[in-house]
């Protein structure tokens, strides 16, 4: 970028697009006004905490092509240590927030020194068994951790309960994450890892040191996935063991498979699909979940890009001249 | 842990390990199977061993015959089987990881319909007189069910095995495992084996259904990822693809469910998942994997 000025990295910058993200910008950064409901401004809430979850997810299954049955583990864990820290060790919310992120690169570290020695549908068995392991031991704890029960009234801090500030903060968190991931993904590192979801073996015959990369893909997954469980617990003031379950790994895997993998912007939509339409749904139809299964058996078998690629496709096939 | 260990709970233990085990054994040897020929990782077996469940509990109070039951689940198991193989998974050949992402979603779509015919909750199974006898082993009193549930174990694991030892079938299963697309080039229609397998796969899983149902006494939608995380446990330590390694997997495990689960109640599944990390990371292929 050092040889062009301000005025023509201006021109470069593609109109329709930037447009786009302005008007998506005004939209997120307007919404709690122009919100119906208190109830609809939750929703959108849980959307963001939940396209968080979702975008980590993606830096492993779509660019790293590591499918993880266990990433819910670091979602579960990031809210059940600051939710014992607070409530049980009575730490304040800024220690308890640091010793999560460290509780979840350690945990990150761990899990994949052990679960990358096997690879494919092994991994993902292994992935799968280190969170049901981790459920199975929040709920015979249960002294400590609240069992099978959860662990309610985790003392949120006072600036949070407000629920407009929660928005913004939710939305920030987001933003930033987004934006990290993005220079991630397309930086150097972002590239091989790209690389070793095409082909491993001739990444590593490059000369690239393939468990590291995909070493740095779990942590940096994974701590990010600990963030949105922090906001989850917060949000809701409560953890449960389900927080750590398979159902929670089903959900993300469903918003990013029906926004679309291997792209950021894919999960955010899927993510805002998946809990718009299941928030308006379950009002009205009793086994909702029904509805979902299929939309996501559909889209698995005959748009496997998902939304979001799918759209990209027809718009390449449009004609040229168009739109340009 | 007050009661002194005897040789008569020891044994009672060891019986009762038997009978987990061949549940276990049932779900595993289907998933095995499946994945060893065609590399699928069916996440979906467990919806099919709670179909089986819920179908032998359906025929079961409209009939009052408990064989009539375990048929008629296996029979649901074989068909859903069928329409899982052709319908959904074989357009999709080649691509392992969507295949295991849509067999995430049947076992979702399975569950769901599930609950939309028979609702969310508890249903009790009440079993027939006969079942609910005991009879007495070294002085200790043992379910007559259970005994039956272990001959039922001990007769499919011998079926599998003639089967897979001494069929044309089995031969080509076999081979089919070691190399497929040389099975094909032999001139074998090894797609109609896959939806043979599959069929066999799901009749097996819900047999286990069936039979489990009377063994808890109840069915709930949730009974058979329950009993899936143990198979997937059955099946690393086994080794994907050897039916041989399924048995003594789930033996493995069911026993050793028995007692950790009665010596240390919070350990059961602990030390399951502890023994599959150490499978995994020692020798990744299982211990019966068959040969590469």
């Amino acid at each position: 970028m050092g040889g062009i000025g301000p005025v023509a990295a201006f021109a470069r910058l593609n109109r329709p697009r930037l447009g786009g993200g302005m008007a998506l910008a005004v939209l997120a950064l307007g919404f709690p006004w122009v919100s119906p409901s208190y109830y609809a401004t939750s929703v959108v809430i849980d959307v963001y905490v939940m396209a968080l979850y979702a975008m980590s997810f993606d830096l492993l299954m779509g660019y790293t092509g590591l499918l993880s049955f266990g990433h819910t583990l670091f979602f579960g864990l990031g809210g059940y240590t600051v939710a014992l820290l607070m409530k049980r060790a009575g730490w304040v919310f800024a220690a308890a927030l640091a010793a999560a992120v460290v509780v979840a690169v350690l945990a990150g570290v761990a899990f994949g020194v052990l679960a990358l020695r096997v690879r494919g549908v092994y991994f993902a068995m292994v992935t799968l068994a280190f969170a049901e392991l981790a459920r199975l031991a929040v709920e015979k704890l249960s002294r400590i951790t609240g069992g099978a029960d959860g662990l309610p009234g985790i003392p949120t801090p006072a600036f949070l309960n407000h629920r407009l500030t929660f928005y913004y903060v939710a939305l920030a968190v987001l933003a930033v994450a987004f934006w990290l991931l993005r220079r991630l993904v397309n930086s150097p590192i972002g590239r091989v890892l790209v690389a070793i979801r095409e082909n491993e073996a001739r990444a590593a015959a490059i000369g690239y040191n393939v468990f590291a990369y995909k070493l740095i893909a779990i942590i940096v997954g994974g701590t990010l996935a600990a963030v949105a469980g922090i906001l989850h617990a917060l949000f809701f003031a409560y953890v449960s063991p389900g927080s750590l379950g398979i159902d929670n790994t089903i959900n993300v895997l469903l918003m990013t498979i029906i926004g679309g993998a291997g792209t950021l912007v894919g999960p955010i939509l899927g993510a805002t699909v998946v809990r718009v339409m299941g928030a308006v749904l379950s009002t009205h139809v009793e086994r909702w979940v029904l509805v979902f299964g299929l939309v996501y058996v559909a889209i698995v078998m005959f748009m496997p890009q998902g939304l979001l690629g799918s759209w990209r496709v027809v718009r390449l096939r449009e004609p040229e001249g168009r739109g340009g | 842990m007050g009661a002194p260990v005897t040789i008569p709970l020891l044994v009672n233990l060891f019986l009762n390990g038997l009978v987990l085990g061949t549940l276990f054994f049932l779900i595993a040897s289907g998933l095995s199977l499946i994945f060893g020929l065609m590399s699928v990782l069916n996440l979906a077996h467990a919806g099919l061993f709670t179909w089986g469940a819920y179908v032998g509990l359906a025929v079961f109070n409209a009939t009052g015959s408990l064989p009539l039951a375990l048929v008629a689940g296996a029979a649901a198991g074989a068909a859903l089987g069928a329409v899982m193989e052709v319908g959904f998974i074989r357009p999709l050949y080649g691509n392992h990881t969507f295949q295991i992402l849509l067999t995430l979603g049947l076992f979702l779509v399975l569950n769901e319909l599930l609950q939309l015919v028979w609702g969310p909750s508890l249903i009790s199974f009440g079993v027939p007189a006969w079942a609910r006898t005991t009879i007495s082993i070294l002085g200790m009193p043992f379910a007559t069910y259970r005994l039956v549930v272990l001959l039922l174990g001990g007769a499919v694991f011998a079926a599998v095995y003639v089967i897979l030892g001494r069929s044309r079938l089995g031969i080509v299963v076999r081979a089919g495992v070691g190399n497929a697309e040389m099975v094909q080039a032999l001139g074998v229609n090894i797609q109609r084996v896959f939806t043979v397998v599959f069929v066999l796969g799901g009749a097996l899983a819900a047999l286990g259904g069936a039979a489990a149902g009377p063994f808890f006494r109840v069915v709930w939608p949730q009974m058979g990822a329950e009993v899936q995380l143990a198979a997937f446990i059955v099946v690393v330590i086994g080794g994907l693809g050897s039916v041989t390694g399924s048995a003594v997997g789930s033996l493995l495990v069911g026993l050793s469910q028995a007692f950790v689960g009665y010596f240390f109640p919070a350990g059961a599944l602990i030390v399951n998942v502890g023994l599959m990390a150490l499978v995994l990371l020692i020798r990744p292929q299982g211990l019966f994997a068959p040969g590469r």
